[in-house]
């Protein structure tokens, strides 16, 4: 463990040697580049709204990303702080320091990459490594990475790596290949085809030790997916399917069941119109070089979510979040332009967007033992995770004024999405007016008003906003989100917010204060938990 | 161009092979050949002093509760591979010695007589040197009589709850671990949580405890999730709490460590049905000199009671009449315990605690659970249980 701490250090000192030398030698566009970001919390005691107690009174999550490229080469570190890790955060996040650098190197068409890369197998079914700031996720590699492109249109990868735990490893030791071939690409003959197809296929395996004293558990546990793109004119269709061995594990309890997942996407789209449909089928797809991990830990996979990604305050208080261990469902999309001129349209025109998405359980028969369960693949199952319809309005009436109506009706599993007990099923729907106004070229404001209707859980909510912009630098934004409908009028409470931001090219400081709820923050199906908290927060973001 | 493909299928084909090294594991699924590892011992089981060359390493003799006797016999040979010695060995135990000669004869190294040594002390170490030479070295065996090899025992917390649809397997994971290491493996469930709640029926016993509601909050156990729980509250690289999943591998590990205790503990208690009161009597000792500040906590659990629990992928998975173990149901001394002071080597310590046992709680299958940790890093240094009724 120190020779590995000291290591580190050592390829950490002589990649910032090369990047302080090369930072002076060199400008344009090889040369330093990166980007920064702190995020700084106070944190006032309020038990009102639950918030825990922070000792530490202040919380932030910062880091620095410095990236050297030149035509052949790149070599990149990060510095990452968590001093402490701002609440909601896993704390094992705890401390700084340098846990991200690699140096990678193109020569005719080969990719070397040593050090820590994130990269993904077509949709992610069994790899993925990726970073979300926001969530607190970084399931980054630690090893080597080889990209090869043996011919126009192969492209060939393949890596050995560890995983990252925070700041450790993982006990898995992890290896995948990639191939993809892009048909048009390979046979001339058909490079001018309407037609375009494209194969792939992956395979990744992981080895963690198996030191159960009474259960064999599978040491070297593999997944296979082969995935299919086609494409012509206006329209587009893929998928993947993905299957995975025995790997019995702390998320599955430990059954031997094997894993399957298989996910479909097809789009069509012309101007004024667009159409999207997405299915997926999961079952025992979760897949970590950790067979102990839980939550977010080192997972190697990314499951899709096929649910709409909602930025309204309101929308985000049921949040979706994917389920491993099973679920089927879906999502459909339609996009539709009414010309500028027409009835409809009037003017400028207006555009409409319909979304439904739903996901159920699959449908299993227990076997009372190792096995886990049987399940029919194409058979859903009784119980309704999530259920959404989305309908958005959107109407510019002068170049000055525009208009953003949207109604979402949700059916939300609490229990099963949020893991907890006793919440039940709600049933809500969601009333949202946006207004766009500028008041000349300079100043614009944004006004939200949201509301919330459910018979369940927390029950009604209302939400008004109000963004004041001051181009090109300025804004000041306040919003209230009001639980009034609580059936505990102590409870009933106003989560009023304020904030102050500055841009200045690249960099944007804002600071805020307010009072939070506690809920649920999902990026793509996964989440975090966010817990209450009342008080002062600071953000700086930069790049260079 | 098609030598080019051929090389990437062929590149490909030779990638996937290399790791075809998938372990698909068909039943049965529990190991075959499981062989618990050696219990406490015995007056009967021997010592293998493996080879002798030099001071032999000290042989620590501990919980020598067997009787108020003192004393101590130990009984030694020697056999050489070949060659031979000539010299003394002398065995001390809480500072008395005696010595015995070595005489070699054809290969052969005897002592002059058994070892007896009567001296005080519950706790010691048995050491042996000898100032003689075994020019080829050789093997020893030897037993002491009248003692019980103290080991560190292991405990488990399972934070749980009965609306845990996920949490059975983790308790039958215990059941598995219990059966492999015996009386080493000791555990505790803390109902405690969001899955702990009464207001779902048919969920509505109140398996809930003060001491388990602080301790979870304490320690955040339920806050990442059940089932969950700690191995001796011991810090792994991820923080105290570990994953059922790893719970196994956990405690093999201690196991396999074979660490010499740094305390051990006895329990007497004393129940009187009439008036449901049970009285406890705890020694502890010091085997080591220790820094810092220990404390002692006594609780009381109750095993096999039987209630609703929740479980997944179970059929029924409601179950009404499941068998709850070593529920938490109290504590003599509080959450966190009394503290154990001086923390030196053989300091014997004894506390006496009363408490009531609620008359729902059925006395034959009550216990309680000692366990001595460090207040700084929270560590379970040694922990015991024994049954109210003795």
């Amino acid at each position: 463990m120190i020779k590995k701490i000291q290591l580190k250090k050592i390829c950490t000192c002589i990649i910032l040697f090369f990047l302080i030398h090369n930072a002076k030698a060199q400008q344009g566009i090889s040369g330093i580049h990166g980007n920064f970001q702190t995020d700084i919390q106070y944190y006032n005691p309020d038990s009102a709204i639950n918030a825990p107690v922070v000792p530490e009174k202040v919380l932030a999550n910062s880091f620095l990303n410095l990236v050297y490229s030149s035509d052949n080469f790149s070599a990149g570190i990060r510095y990452e702080s968590y001093l402490n890790a701002l609440q909601g955060y896993d704390q094992r996040y705890k401390g700084n320091g340098f846990f991200y650098r690699y140096a990678s190197y193109t020569k005719d068409d080969l990719e070397i990459t040593a050090g820590n890369f994130y990269d993904q197998f077509g949709y992610g079914l069994i790899f993925r490594s990726y970073q979300e700031w926001g969530l607190g996720y970084d399931n980054a590699m630690d090893g080597i990475r080889v990209k090869f492109k043996p011919y126009n249109g192969i492209y060939l990868k393949g890596l050995v790596a560890k995983q990252r735990s925070f700041f450790d490893y993982g006990p898995g030791l992890v290896r995948g290949a990639d191939g993809e071939f892009n048909v048009n690409e390979i046979f001339s003959s058909l490079a001018e085809k309407k037609t375009r197809i494209t194969l792939g296929g992956s395979f990744v395996s992981k080895y963690q030790a198996d030191n159960d004293p009474i259960y064999k558990l599978p040491e070297n546990v593999s997944a296979y997916a082969g995935r299919l793109n086609l494409a012509r004119g206006n329209f587009s269709l893929g998928g993947e399917f993905a299957y995975k061995i025995n790997d019995p594990s702390s998320v599955n309890n430990f059954i031997y069941k094997n894993g399957e997942a298989l996910f479909l996407t097809a789009a069509y789209t012309k101007k004024g119109f667009g159409a999207t449909v997405a299915v997926k089928r999961i079952d025992n797809m979760n897949f970590r070089s950790d067979r102990t991990a839980i939550v977010t830990n080192l997972s190697l996979n990314f499951l899709p979510a096929t649910t709409k990604s909602q930025t309204y305050l309101l929308a985000n208080i049921y949040p979706y979040a994917t389920q491993p261990n099973g679920e089927i469902g879906g999502q459909a999309e339609i996009f539709y332009k009414f010309k500028p001129e027409s009835k409809l349209g009037g003017k400028y025109g207006t555009n409409i967007s319909l979304n439904y998405s739903r996901v159920n359980s699959i449908d299993t028969v227990s076997l009372n033992d190792e096995r886990g369960y049987k399940s029919d693949f194409f058979k859903p199952g009784d119980e309704t995770f999530f259920q959404e319809i989305n309908v958005e309005i959107s109407k510019k009436f002068s170049k000055d004024f525009k208009l953003i109506l949207t109604y979402i009706n949700q059916v939300y599993n609490i229990d099963i999405v949020q893991g907890l007990v006793g919440h039940g099923t709600v049933y809500d729907h969601i009333g949202i007016a946006e207004i766009n106004y500028k008041f000349s070229a300079k100043h614009s404001m944004r006004v939200e008003l949201q509301h919330l209707y459910a018979k369940q859980d927390l029950k009604n909510w209302a939400v008004g906003l109000i963004e004041y912009n001051i181009a090109p630098h300025w804004f000041v934004a306040a919003f209230d989100e009001y639980n009034y409908g609580n059936d505990d009028k102590d409870l009933r409470i106003h989560y009023f917010s304020t904030s102050l931001g500055y841009t200045k090219g690249v960099t944007r400081i804002a600071a805020g204060y307010g009072k939070q709820r506690q809920g649920l923050l999902c990026v793509g199906g996964v989440c975090r938990q966010v817990p209450a908290s009342n008080g002062y927060t600071l953000s700086i973001t930069s790049s260079f | 161009m098609k030598n080019k493909i051929l090389f990437s299928l062929a590149s490909m084909l030779i990638f996937t092979f290399a790791f075809q090294s998938c372990d698909k594991i068909d039943p049965p699924f529990v190991e075959g050949d499981i062989t618990p590892p050696p219990t406490s011992g015995n007056s009967s089981d021997v010592i293998n002093l493996q080879d002798i060359k030099g001071v032999a390493s000290d042989f620590k003799v501990t919980d020598n509760w067997l009787s108020d006797s003192s004393s101590l016999d130990a009984v030694w040979t020697v056999t050489p591979t070949s060659g031979g010695a000539d010299g003394t060995i002398t065995f001390t135990w809480h500072g008395i010695s005696t010595t015995l000669n070595i005489s070699s004869a054809s290969g052969i190294i005897t002592f002059s007589g058994p070892v007896s040594i009567t001296v005080g002390g519950f706790y010691g170490t048995l050491s042996f040197t000898y100032n003689g030479t075994f020019t080829s070295g050789g093997s020893g065996e030897g037993y002491v009589a009248a003692y019980v090899l103290n080991e560190q025992n292991i405990l488990i917390e399972d934070y749980t709850g009965h609306l845990c649809g996920n949490c059975p397997p983790a308790a039958e994971k215990i059941t598995e671990l219990k059966d492999l290491y015996g009386d080493r493996l000791l555990s505790m469930a803390v109902h405690s949580g969001s899955f702990a709640i009464t207001q779902i029926p048919p969920y509505t016993y109140d398996f809930r405890t003060p001491e388990g509601n602080e301790l979870d909050a304490y320690f955040g156990v339920s806050n990442a999730g059940n089932p969950n729980g700690m191995i001796n509250r011991i810090t792994y690289a991820g923080g105290k709490i570990a994953s059922w999943g790893s719970w196994a591998g956990h405690v093999s590990d201690i196991v396999v460590q074979n660490k010499f205790p740094d305390a051990g503990i006895k329990i007497e208690n004393t129940y009187t049905a009439a008036d449901t009161t049970l009285k406890i009597k705890v020694k502890t000792c010091f085997l080591n000199d220790l820094p810092g500040t220990y404390k002692m906590c006594v609780y009381l659990l109750e095993d096999s009671v039987q209630n609703w629990q929740k479980w997944y992928f179970h059929v029924p998975e409601d179950i009404p009449d499941y068998w709850h173990h070593h529920v938490l149901r109290g504590s003599a001394n509080g959450t966190w315990g009394d503290l154990l002071t001086p923390s030196t080597r053989e300091s014997i310590i004894e506390k006496n605690y009363s408490m009531p046992v609620k008359n729902e709680y059925r006395a034959a299958y009550c216990k309680v659970l000692v366990f001595i940790y460090d207040d700084a890093t929270k560590e379970i240094l040694q922990a015991k249980e024994a049954p109210i009724i003795q």
